[in-house]
């Protein structure tokens, strides 16, 4: 039997994220790094926090960076770190194929075009194609840019979400100021960071209300399970459905069972992992990196150490 | 064809070199040293004069140009039947003409070149030989482009011209005179007595054959040709009063032993063998002295038709001589009808399948590997097994033993002549194994190993009739048929068997491959014999290197595309192939990888703990999963981790290296 202390459980980081800096002084210099939390990294960057290992941005004549896109929604800290890796070597990583690489010298690519088209490239590679991950853009320049997709990178991947933060580049270009400027995007940075981690946290205050009814019966295999039980067996990992008003729940293996026979019969190819699938109840198409996210998480406030504080937050 | 590439360019070397030397010196030398005998039929009144004349010239020039007293031999050969045939009237021309050219080489030959050796002025030096040296250059840079290899081409040259002027000069003048002109005419009768005469249609077709029909079109080719017509060169190239010189070059004698070794019939008459031996001999002795020429022009043309002929001509004599029992491998089938043909076929096969067995069985003591094996290939009606290999005359001496391993340092061995007898840039000779192979079935378990690889090889693309990966896989269904068979002769019917079970499996036609062959041959109606089988070795050399692990190389190639380590060694690497083939499914090996992650998956769906692993996208540790995986299937240990990699990626697996957060 497997024991709690035995391995550590996986759980679906609430943020992590890949982002791109923009020196604001040298409009052609970028950075490329990944964090768990891209407000407190960004000050790092700019030295606002002194005790952040921001070695190739302290430059002088660099600072303030800017953080113009962002990648989040990753699963684990390895994959934000791969992404992250392959992002900055695009011209040999294997996550980008060779007929489709579009930045092939090591000292080349250092447009903005070349970085977001790179973007799209990783997320288009099948391996990240998994993690339903989402793009952020900050400014109004590499919001263009990534419309223009200028290398024609083909890109058609639903679980690609783009948002754009028109005050702060209105207000950046009317106010030439740096130090506005840079002010505008930690705010801009730190709203998005804030409203991802908010949601998140709704969601699985939600959930966990839900779980608190005790015996469940999953509604695919029509056992039991009960998260209010001190009995670990009891307590398998359980799907929710995201969508707003649906109160679909069912086992996670349940699930994933359908919606890999779902997958596989329309694309003839047995997968582990699916991208994504209807959900049973609502019909509602719902990524499996998002039910992972919630499922893990749950999974985790409910361990027992923790399991005081959703007590006593019942 | 690289016979006539190789023609083309030693006739444009031999054009550089001797367009430093004014054509007419070697043309008309040899007129001052025609023996006194073609004469006798001239009136001698018109003759009294020339006599002296001629005499007088012969003094001077032999006073003079003795260096060319061999380099005038060749020459002389050709010069002399044209005298024994032109009427008197001609000679006295000729004589007159040819003593103005004496005058004239005495008076200025010498001090021409002195003139050209001590140069006044650069200028006038270029502007008087400026044609020589345009065509110097253009022959020099034409030459090297076709080539390809500059640099050797330059030394060759360069070469050819130091020995040219250090001939010119005298220094090596006694250097080729190893025979007289006596000598050397007895020899070449002897050579004539010993090539049997050949129907000229038959030479014919094998000249059409050799050069093709349509090359007199094309401008390139016909500048190429040898000058007179094919048929009556033909016709007249064995008789015993040659009309022509006859030189041989290395190559020829180089392939003149092959085609001992290469030509199945060694289990022939000992008269026959006998009568091989001595021609081949003699070529040798010809061609010891004749390559080492300088100023004599070499007219490969005619060489070449030559060689071929007298190729065929043995052949043809051959079967001749000892009827319907003896041709070649490939021919059998067509000429001596069905029921030995049959019997080939089977014996072919039952040699292959025992080299399978020995294969398999090289682990076990090799008891029966040599000895035993000889009388249990022996079918009492049959011919012996070894018919495409050769007992060993010449065989023997070249035979490199393969085990040793320092055996690489010849890179690509090619001979202009038999083009099957080329060895690709790898460190396994195929023509190596062909002569060694009766050898080589006593040597230890890899060169057995790799002889059989290329047995099987051989026999599979004579019948030409599916992709490489068919061919990949009989070759190891059929090793897995032999593993059972013991050396019992009652077996053979067995080995048959197997091997058209397999056949069918594989699209392997039961039609024995040389029929296939000779099907395809379009000379097989007019020369039975020979052609056939110099048609199937030029269809085996095409297509054996594209098509089949041969190499080393080919299969750590193969094995990759499929997804596994490459092994160190060769017969490792097959042993891989070999488990891969049992344990994959597929066609290629894009679909055998396929398969391979289909079978990863699988694995991964049957625990549920791991499967959970996956789905929530928790990195694995990739040692971790291998472990897993190759627990559940052994196999998979041989399988290379950048696979594994790859098949995690496409399942969206988080990999990671150790286990530490």
């Amino acid at each position: 039997m497997r024991t709690r202390t035995e391995d550590k459980q996986h759980t679906v980081p609430e943020f992590y994220c890949c982002y791109l800096l923009r020196s604001v002084p040298k409009k052609q210099s970028f950075y490329i790094g990944s964090t768990p939390n891209p407000v407190r990294r960004l000050r790092q960057h700019n030295g606002t926090l002194a005790n952040g290992s921001a070695y190739r941005t302290k430059k002088t004549g660099f600072r303030p960076w800017r953080m113009i896109a962002c990648v989040y929604g990753f699963t684990s800290k390895i994959a934000a770190l791969q992404f992250e890796h392959a992002w900055q070597h695009s011209y040999h990583t294997h996550f980008i194929s060779d007929d489709q690489r579009i930045v092939t010298k090591k000292t080349g690519g250092r447009t903005i075009h070349h970085k977001l088209g790179n973007v799209r490239l990783l997320i288009k590679n099948e391996y990240f194609s998994y993690m339903n991950l989402k793009v952020h853009l900050f400014c109004a320049e590499a919001a263009g840019a990534w419309a223009q997709n200028k290398f024609l990178v083909d890109c058609d991947i639903p679980n690609v979400e783009e948002s754009m933060e028109l005050p702060t580049n209105k207000e950046g270009l009317a106010n030439e100021e740096d130090g506005d400027v840079v002010f505008m995007n930690q705010a801009s940075v730190e709203k998005l960071y804030k409203i991802v981690l908010k949601t998140d946290d709704e969601r699985i205050r939600v959930y966990q209300e839900a779980l608190y009814h005790g015996c469940i019966t999953c509604p695919i295999c029509h056992k039991d399970f009960n998260y209010m039980s001190d009995e670990y067996d009891r307590k398998p990992l359980v799907a929710f459905c995201p969508s707003d008003n649906c109160r679909f729940l069912s086992h996670l293996s349940c699930l994933h069972r359908i919606f890999v026979d779902d997958e596989q019969a329309l694309t003839g190819v047995r997968k582990l992992l699916p991208h994504s699938g209807s959900c049973p109840s609502c019909d509602e198409e719902i990524s499996w990196a998002t039910i992972v996210r919630y499922s893990t998480r749950l999974r985790e406030v409910s361990d027992p150490e923790k399991v005081s504080l959703a007590h006593s937050q019942s | 064809m690289d016979f006539d590439i190789v023609q083309r360019r030693l006739r444009l070397a031999d054009d550089v070199v001797d367009s430093d030397s004014p054509m007419q010196e070697q043309e008309e030398l040899p007129m001052t040293q025609i023996p006194g005998d073609s004469s006798a039929n001239v009136l001698i009144s018109t003759q009294v004069q020339s006599k002296l004349d001629e005499a007088e010239l012969k003094e001077d020039l032999k006073r003079n140009l003795t260096q060319f007293a061999f380099g005038s031999f060749g020459a002389t050969e050709s010069a002399a039947p044209s005298r024994t045939t032109t009427p008197p009237v001609k000679v006295t021309k000729r004589k007159k003409s040819a003593k103005a050219v004496a005058r004239v080489k005495a008076g200025t030959g010498k001090k021409r070149k002195k003139a050209s050796k001590s140069i006044k002025s650069i200028t006038q030096f270029n502007t008087e030989n400026y044609e020589t040296l345009a065509d110097n250059r253009r022959s020099r840079h034409v030459v090297s482009l076709l080539s390809g290899k500059k640099r050797k081409i330059k030394d060759i040259i360069d070469h050819l011209q130091v020995e040219e002027a250090n001939g010119l000069s005298g220094a090596s003048k006694d250097q080729f005179s190893t025979y007289s002109s006596h000598e050397w005419s007895h020899i070449l009768q002897l050579l004539k007595s010993k090539f049997p005469k050949c129907p000229p249609g038959q030479v014919e077709a094998v000249y059409k054959y050799v050069y093709g029909e349509t090359e007199k079109d094309d401008v390139w080719y016909s500048s190429q040709m040898p000058p007179f017509d094919p048929e009556t060169q033909a016709s007249q190239g064995f008789r015993y009063n040659a009309l022509q010189p006859l030189v041989f070059s290395l190559s020829q004698a180089v392939e003149e032993e092959f085609d001992e070794n290469s030509l199945p019939a060694l289990n022939s008459e000992i008269s026959a063998k006998e009568r091989r031996k001595s021609t081949s001999l003699l070529d040798e002795q010809c061609i010891s002295d004749t390559t080492d020429e300088t100023g004599v022009e070499l007219k490969i043309d005619q060489d070449a038709a030559q060689a071929f002929r007298t190729r065929m001509l043995q052949s043809y004599s051959f079967s001749e001589g000892e009827g319907m029992e003896k041709p070649s491998g490939n021919s059998v089938g067509e000429l001596n009808g069905d029921s030995d043909c049959r019997g080939f076929s089977k014996e072919q096969r039952s040699f292959r399948s025992s080299c399978h067995r020995t294969n398999n069985t090289a682990k076990l003591p090799m008891t029966f590997s040599s000895a035993k094996l000889e009388p249990a290939l022996n079918p009492p009606i049959l011919p012996r097994p070894t018919l495409r290999t050769p007992s060993g005359l010449a065989g023997r001496d070249q035979l490199i033993d393969l085990t040793q391993s320092s055996f690489n340092a010849v890179k690509s061995l090619i001979s202009p002549l038999r083009s099957e007898i080329q060895v690709p840039a790898t460190r396994t000779t195929t023509w190596n194994d062909k002569n060694g192979k009766n050898d080589t079935l006593r040597e230890n378990y890899r060169t057995v190993h790799e002889n059989v690889q290329l047995r099987l090889c051989e026999s599979i693309v004579n019948s030409e009739i599916f992709s490489s990966l068919h061919a990949h896989e009989a070759i190891w269904r059929l090793q897995d048929f032999d593993v059972q068979d013991s050396e019992e002769e009652a077996k053979y019917q067995l080995y048959e068997l197997d091997f058209k079970s397999a056949g069918t499996k594989v699209d392997l036609s039961t039609v024995p491959p040389h029929q296939l062959s000779l099907v395809k041959s379009p000379t097989s109606t007019t020369s039975a014999g020979d052609v056939c089988n110099f048609e199937v070795s030029m269809k085996h050399n095409l297509s054996v290197p594209p098509s089949l692990p041969l190499s080393a190389k080919n299969l750590r190639e193969s094995l990759r595309a499929i997804g596994l380590k490459p092994a160190r060694t060769r017969s490792e690497m097959v042993e891989q192939m070999d488990c891969a083939s049992q344990h994959l499914v597929g066609e290629n090996a894009q679909e055998q990888k396929q398969g391979l992650f289909d079978q990863f998956t699988h694995l991964v769906e049957q625990s549920p703990h791991l499967l959970e692993k996956v789905y929530t996208f928790e990195p694995l540790v990739l040692s971790e999963l291998i472990d897993f995986l190759v627990k559940r299937d052994p196999f998979i240990d041989k399988i290379d981790d950048a696979t594994i990699k790859q098949w995690a990626d496409q399942m969206g697996i988080c990999l990671r290296s150790a286990a530490e957060d």
